[in-house]
């Protein structure tokens, strides 16, 4: 592709239960590195990727948490949390590790609306 | 661009409809397929729901997968449009893009 597109990724899943979301977030950080331009957004489950504080060694996997810390580096653009899915889950900005936007669902939508492409985890 | 919301699990078992709900735009378009389908039977707890969405938003139905679990077309709340698999793919062109929300 020569042309630079707008892709967004909405992360729903928990990060343990399966490996998908590592894997869709490697494909996003991916797309960034060859310059397009990749927004995360976390919703439902998916917010409890980017808590603090999260040890799977006892379980076998990978901490996908190191991986967010680098997420200005590889230019991805905007981190977007929803925040119903915050709130139904009793979490607020200080619980998750990155600085992201917290935004209305509304808002999502309208986000949405305006890419090229949209993936799942 | 309008989006063409693709719900493909059933709504007693996951959030999808709830979750595409919150985000859903006025002029987007919803398709309930696969186990999703019987959230739009008359008389399920999510009849209400269904009515509510049908004020603001299009909602449609794949019939072949309301028909396979023995839905027929009169239990569908009123308002809900059932399409075959031809309407889809032509709903997939008429909507720019496409989410699909399992």
């Amino acid at each position: 592709m020569d042309q630079k597109k707008t892709c967004l990724f909405i992360h729903r899943r928990s990060p343990y239960g399966s490996s998908r979301a590592q894997e869709v977030l490697d494909m996003a950080f991916t797309l960034s590195a060859f310059e397009h331009k990749v927004s995360l957004v976390f919703m439902d489950d998916g917010v409890l990727q980017i808590i603090r504080d999260q040890d799977p060694s006892a379980i076998g996997m990978k901490n996908i948490s190191p991986t967010f810390r680098a997420w200005e580096d590889y230019g991805i653009e905007h981190i977007y949390v929803e925040k119903e899915s915050l709130e139904m889950r009793g979490m607020n900005q200080m619980d998750l590790l990155i600085e992201a936007e917290i935004i209305e669902a509304d808002q999502l939508g309208k986000i949405m609306e305006k890419q090229d492409f949209i993936f799942n985890d | 661009m309008p989006i063409l919301h693709i719900i493909n699990t059933s709504s007693t078992m996951h959030s999808s409809l709830q979750s595409c709900l919150r985000v859903a735009q006025k002029d987007s378009a919803i398709i309930l397929i696969e186990d999703a389908v019987i959230a739009a039977k008359q008389g399920s707890h999510t009849d209400q729901l269904i009515k509510d969405i049908l004020e603001k938003i299009k909602l449609f139905v794949l019939d072949p997968d309301v028909k396979a679990r023995g839905i027929k077309s009169n239990q569908l709340v009123q308002g809900v449009e059932p399409v075959g698999h031809d309407g889809f793919v032509r709903l997939t062109v008429k909507y720019e893009g496409t989410q699909t929300w399992s």
